[in-house]
């Protein structure tokens, strides 16, 4: 038996036990802190921003050496003003913009709609911050496609840019493919089938040293003797594991149905293409989620590292689809799909590439009244987006995985979200269709958060 | 020629005139009473028997005054001495006489003195010094057995029965007067033999003395003013009898050796360290009383003493100090019958499994030359810069604040003193040992409850397996790994007795407090709680701790006391998640084939069992366990109480305290008491232990298999956490300052680095649990700010007020940032390295600036308190002599011995 004073020692050790069970259960805080100060928001001085579009849209008409303009463009700007323009083989042509209030609101979009002999179709691009690191997905240099690289610096100083290009059967070895020098203000094009000839699915990495530059490439397609099909492509974002295609417009069967029994047309299938450029291999999952609510489409694959892989993503219905990819290993990705109008007779294809999430405030300029706006939430947490176009502000509710589209007009389009949402915007024309990403102000366009330790 | 009535009996009276009657009876038979003559310096009146004769002196005479006093007018050749607490045995006058006849050289004989309590043990017979001035008793408390019966030359006898040559005395004029106390009997017969006498002691003459000379001419006085009388009467000595040129060296060696015993004697935490040291420097300080000895032995030398037969050589010496230790041993011994908790061969092998699953787990930092990662920094590469951040006012974390001392720098450089020559292989090697370490801590820890080794067994191995540790060692929480060896060696040292355990608390709590200041309250309570219970002097063992803290405390006062609480090192977030507080567990545990609800539910259930087991095992007979266990409980409701609150931060992310040091205790208090039970049976110990070790290493699973499954924040990194180049120019200006600047999704992280790099000794408390912005991040942050966009700021005069000689942009070259910080005047890029993209900034690299601050009262307040705990701590004792018996219970030795 125990004794008494053991005995009582048991009873208080029982006690001391209890007791904190207590305090646990019921959650004894007694005490609290206030959270320490961390972050500063710094605002620069004088910043420097300017966006910048590529020029006249492109062909090398009478020999592959020397470019003709077949069309021009026009450039749309909210918030800002041309300051100058780029040198193009001695002449002037793109555009160098600057804000006129704030760094943080301007944009610009740059459209043409071109129907010619050479050129039939319509584009638009937004103009963008000139980077040092671009990845561009699109464009084929297979017979009767075209692909021109363009790239631009409005910078002071030259721009040393190498190059480093993929297609279906692994990275390319290119010639004479880095050190390109572009001078400052200077604005130059390369064919891309002279870097990379008859490449199906090419891929391009444009890297610059020292100054950034603004890269595009812009397609285009003649099937025989017809032109048909106008773009201008556009960089994604640097490698991810998730990355999200905000809208793909399947056109109507009835109107491609009939086209697509000509082989030449074979290429109007929309297609997601993807590419690892590490090196390893992986696994890719990509989910083809319609706009509508219908059930989605997935399709599982496996990635060979270096290899560009198309997808064709054909057996949809007509209508809106946002393409969520998600792999185990870093990839770049983008879609194409095609319209084909019975009025102009014009086909026409457009590249729309995978765009990351972001909060915003992202801004575009809208060429096209009656634009789509989608807004693809692949977020936990339903998001709250306020959308203004023709000056007027609306606030959309999109739930957790799920996506809306938004009619807007013509002229300034900006979107402010509570959460990271994908956005994007399809523009069709009579001549075509085309797809404008929302370029978000760069870090330190007009704020810092800065995390000083 | 030589009859008894040639001699005077001189009886000095002075602290037991009581036995007077008792002793003059004794002497009654042996001489006649008109002989003898009473010196009366006991103050009071004494009466005598008839034809004694009396002299009554001051209280303050001397010994030797008093016989000389006596004499006086007395005819007699021989003075036989003698106090009133000397019974001469019958015959001993006549066996000292008996010398004298036969031997005309000699001048002066002792008789053999022997205890009057116990008669059967020698007290002193004849008396000697060593060659450096030690006097030493011949004989000394020892049975007489007749081993010293052959003895007769000596080189000294006591006072007590020495019969004395009259014409002797009157030309050495008696003792000493320089000498009252002590060995003023032993430099009387020095005196003689260097003036051609001999001196004997005589075995067949005894005297029953009931207390010592010194206590007869003292009284009783302390043991400290005892070890005092003898090192002055020493010092004495050894200058009197040296010749007056030599004197001043003899001085100063006596002194400087008299400090060094009272250093060893202090180290030993033997009583009254420094009463020999004062002694000896009060003697030497006699210089007058010297001199005049000195003349006086001059006086009447005439032949050099034979040394080597007189003296004691250095090998007696040896030999008398080492019986001296034996018994002194064995005296303790004979004390320290309560069994301990022994290692036994059970303990070795398991500490070796222990020791091989602790390098399997820790596999990934072979061969590291420093980790960094979570809570982890390297620190500097020379142990000096780890020292100098003890104390220091100033910390270069966040551009350079002001920062309160605190010890958990003090543990980093006592860490990194272990390994001095790479202060970083110390934290690889506490990171590769810790498991082994934890498993000997427990085991240790264990002997507070138990002296089982299979009860000990229990504890230690399901005390290494507890995630507490694991997730400390993947999440580089060097303070809670500390903590974690620490505690169970702390709960052991406060239960025990004795100095060395107090020294060995102390130090261990320390180490915990410093490490884990949430752990604390846990500490102070614990310690109150032992002072009630038994031992308050222990309260005095929180002084190390607090004197390596209070620079912090003040500081933690000044703003939020709360953020004292903090954990030390480089703030981290948990990237283990930690499991409800109410399961007592410190992290969410994952059981095969078990979903987490089911987990969470099993590890209630063992919580429940553990707890009931604890109680049941206070209940019956381990009540010490039922202490431990209620204050350890304190831990718990502190993790409760201070769960979510944002005590510290790194870069943008709140950091709360790490839950798994805060509920340790209460695990230690559980596993004993799991294991007391489990072990109490024979019957119920074959399945309990496998069984309790299997569920604590399930429930622990996830924990433990980080460093396989690469959940481990902690990982080898080099010394340098900037680039070579930046190295290589903060060789010439250690102060040069690197802004990094790292790009996230919507903001930027700037850090301030000064020299080669933050280390660990830079991330003090204050630094970890700053509320506010400091003034220079503030610049830092306008800086980067600017320098990542294309602005028209001017970079380089806001550098050069940072002393920032570096930009370093830790992103690919390929980042937009690259360009924009390009874009401003006064940069130099350097190019690609490991680290990202560096820059040169056009700054002239400044002087050091003199931010070296340091609290000098702090390192030296520190350094003392813990230094006198380590004294403490140091075990003076050898190691028992016995067998420990591995399942000895109470009672039973008592029984073998």
């Amino acid at each position: 038996m125990p004794n008494i004073r053991d005995l009582i020692t048991a009873i208080g050790t029982a006690a001391a036990f209890g007791g904190v069970a207590v305090l646990s259960v019921t959650g004894w805080t007694p005490f609290s802190v206030d959270a320490p100060a961390a972050s500063t928001v710094v605002e620069p001085e004088a910043v420097t921003r300017n966006i910048v579009c590529s020029g006249s849209v492109l062909a090398a008409v009478a020999d592959s050496t020397t470019w003709t303009r077949v069309g021009t463009t026009s450039q749309g700007i909210v918030g800002g003003h041309f300051v100058n323009q780029f040198t193009t083989d001695g002449e002037p042509d793109g555009a160098i913009i600057t804000y006129d209030s704030t760094p943080d609101a301007v944009a610009a979009t740059e459209f043409a709609s071109v129907k010619n002999d050479i050129v039939a179709g319509y584009m638009a691009a937004e103009c963008g911050d000139p980077v040092n690191s671009q990845w561009l997905v699109g464009g084929s240099t297979t017979t009767g496609r075209d692909a021109v690289l363009t790239i631009s610096n409005g910078s002071g100083v030259d721009a040393r840019v190498d190059l480093e290009f993929w297609g279906a059967n692994g990275p390319i070895t290119a010639p004479a493919a880095s050190g390109l020098v572009i001078g400052a203000g200077e604005s130059t094009s390369y064919s891309l089938a002279g870097f990379a000839p008859a490449e199906e699915s090419p891929v391009i990495h444009v890297v610059s040293n020292g100054a950034p530059v603004w890269a595009t490439l812009q397609t285009s397609t003649v099937r025989g003797l017809v032109p048909g099909g106008l773009d201008r492509v556009v960089s994604v974002d640097e490698p991810a594991t998730n990355v999200v295609v905000p809208v793909v417009r399947q056109p109507d069967e009835e109107t491609v149905g009939p086209l697509r029994a000509d082989p030449d047309y074979s290429d109007t299938v929309t297609l997601v293409r993807l590419l690892v450029p590490g090196e390893t291999d992986g696994n890719a999952t990509v989910t083809v989620t319609p706009f509508d609510g219908g059930e989605p489409v997935v399709v599982s694959t496996a990635l060979s590292a270096g290899k560009v892989l198309d997808i064709p993503v054909d057996e949809l219905a007509s209508g809106d689809f946002s393409v969520t990819i998600d792999s185990d290993v870093p990839i770049v990705a983008s879609t194409r799909f095609t319209a084909h109008s019975t009025k102009s007779s014009v086909t026409d294809m457009a590249w729309s590439p995978a765009v990351p999430a972001r909060p915003g405030p992202a801004m575009a300029y809208v060429p096209v009244a009656d634009s789509t706006l989608s807004i693809v939430n692949n977020g936990d947490m339903a998001a709250t987006v306020d959308v203004t176009t023709n000056g007027e502000s609306t606030s959309v509710s999109v739930g957790a995985h799920s996506s809306v589209s938004v009619t807007v007009g013509r002229g300034a389009l900006t979107v402010v979200s509570d959460t990271p949402v994908v956005t994007g915007v399809v523009v069709e024309t009579q001549n075509g269709v085309a797809t404008l990403r929302l370029p978000v102000e760069p870090l330190g366009a007009r704020s810092v958060t800065v995390i000083a330790h | 020629m030589v009859s008894r009535d040639s001699v005077a009996v001189v009886v000095v009276s002075r602290r037991h005139p009581e036995r007077l009657t008792k002793a003059l009876s004794s002497i009654a038979g042996q001489a006649p009473a008109t002989s003898i003559v009473v010196a009366n310096l006991s103050g009071t009146e004494i009466a005598v028997p008839s034809g004694v004769s009396i002299v009554t002196l001051a209280e303050s005479s001397s010994l030797s005054d008093a016989v000389t006093t006596a004499l006086d007018g007395l005819d007699k050749d021989l003075v036989w001495i003698l106090r009133d607490d000397v019974e001469p045995r019958a015959g001993a006058l006549d066996a000292l006489l008996a010398v004298f006849e036969t031997s005309p050289s000699v001048g002066i004989v002792g008789p053999k003195q022997l205890d009057a309590e116990f008669t059967a043990e020698i007290r002193e017979m004849g008396e000697s010094i060593s060659r450096s001035g030690f006097a030493v008793q011949l004989a000394e408390r020892e049975m007489d057995q007749g081993q010293y019966d052959r003895q007769s030359d000596v080189l000294g006898v006591g006072e007590a029965g020495m019969l004395v040559r009259r014409e002797l005395w009157n030309e050495l004029r008696g003792f000493d007067a320089a000498l009252p106390y002590v060995d003023g009997a032993l430099d009387f017969c020095y005196r003689a033999r260097a003036a051609g006498w001999r001196v004997e002691v005589v075995p067949s003459a005894a005297v029953e003395t009931a207390v010592s000379s010194l206590e007869a001419n003292l009284g009783d006085v302390s043991a400290a003013r005892v070890v005092r009388e003898e090192a002055k009467a020493r010092a004495h000595r050894v200058l009197s009898y040296l010749s007056g040129l030599v004197a001043p060296f003899r001085a100063l060696t006596l002194i400087l050796g008299a400090l060094v015993r009272g250093i060893v004697r202090f180290a030993q935490k033997r009583p009254h360290p420094f009463a020999d040291f004062g002694g000896t420097v009060a003697g030497v300080a006699r210089a007058g009383l010297i001199a005049e000895s000195r003349r006086n032995i001059a006086r009447t030398t005439t032949q050099p003493i034979d040394r080597s037969r007189l003296f004691i050589t250095r090998a007696d010496m040896t030999r008398r100090r080492a019986l001296e230790r034996d018994a002194q041993r064995a005296l303790r011994e004979s004390r320290d019958v309560e069994p301990r908790l022994g290692f036994g061969p059970l303990g070795a092998w398991m500490s070796g499994a222990a020791l091989l699953v602790g390098l399997i787990l820790g596999h990934n930092y072979f061969g590291a030359s420093a980790l960094s990662g979570g809570g982890l920094l390297p620190l500097s590469g020379s142990i000096s810069d780890v020292w100098s951040a003890v104390g220091a006012t100033w910390t270069p974390i966040a551009g350079g604040v002001p920062s309160a001392p605190d010890g958990f720098s003090v543990l980093l450089a006592a860490l990194a003193t272990l390994t001095w020559w790479d202060p970083n292989i110390a934290i690889v090697g506490l990171w590769l040992l810790a498991v082994p370490m934890s498993f000997l801590a427990g085991w240790i820890g264990a002997g507070a409850v138990t002296v089982r080794s299979s009860t000990a067994f229990v504890v230690a191995t399901a005390w290494t397996l507890l995630p507490s540790l694991h997730i400390s060692l993947a999440e580089g929480r060097l303070g809670a790994v500390v903590a974690h060896i620490a505690i169970p060696l702390a709960v052991r040292a406060l239960v025990s007795r004795g100095a060395v355990s107090a020294g060995w608390f102390a130090l261990l709590a320390a180490a915990i407090w410093v490490s884990v200041p949430a752990l604390s309250p846990v500490v102070v309570v614990a310690v109150i709680a032992r002072a009630v219970a038994g031992r308050p002097a222990i309260l005095a063992a929180l002084i190390p701790a607090v004197a390596l803290e209070w620079p912090r405390m003040l500081d933690a006062i000044s703003t939020n006391p709360l953020l004292y609480f903090a954990d030390r090192g480089v703030p981290t977030l948990a990237v283990n998640p930690p499991l409800d507080i109410l399961h007592l567990w410190p992290v969410v545990p994952s059981i095969p084939f078990l979903d987490e609800t089911v987990s969470g539910i099993a590890v209630l259930v063992v919580v429940g069992v553990a707890a009931l087991s604890t109680i049941a095992a206070v209940a019956f007979g381990t009540p010490r366990l039922g202490g431990i266990a209620i204050v350890a409980a304190s831990g718990v409701a502190l993790a409760t109480a201070f769960d979510s609150l944002p005590l510290a931060r790194i870069a943008d992310q709140n950091v709360t305290v790490f839950v798994g040091s805060l509920l340790d205790p209460v695990w230690f208090a559980l596993l004993s008491g799991l294991a007391v039970l489990a072990t109490s049976a024979t019957i119920v110990r074959a399945i309990a232990i496998p069984g309790i070790i299997t569920m604590v290493a399930v429930i622990s699973a996830t924990a433990i298999a980080i460093p396989f499954t690469g959940g481990a924040l902690v990982s080898s990194s080099a010394v340098r956490s900037v680039p070579a180049y930046v190295e290589a120019e903060t060789r010439t200006h250690r102060d040069a300052g690197t802004l990094v600047i790292t790009p996230r999704e919507s903001s930027i992280v700037a850090e301030l680095q000064r020299g080669r790099g933050a280390t660990m000794t830079d991330w003090t408390a204050t630094a970890a649990t700053r509320r506010s912005v400091a003034e220079t991040e503030t610049a830092v942050a306008t800086l980067a700010g600017n320098l990542i966009v294309e602005s028209g700021f001017d970079v380089v005069p806001a550098a050069q007020q940072l002393n920032i000689r570096f930009v370093l942009l830790n992103a690919k070259p390929t980042n937009a940032a690259v360009s924009a910080i390009a874009s401003h005047d006064g940069l130099t890029q350097v190019g690609q390295t490991s680290n990202g993209v560096l820059w040169l900034v056009d700054t002239t690299p400044s002087e050091d600036s003199t931010h070296s601050g340091r609290n000098w009262l702090y390192v030296v307040g520190g350094f003392l308190a813990v230094l006198v705990a380590a004294i403490a701590a140091i075990p003076t004792s050898l190691p028992r002599r016995r067998i420990d018996d591995d399942e000895l219970v109470l009672g039973t030795e008592e029984a073998d011995a």
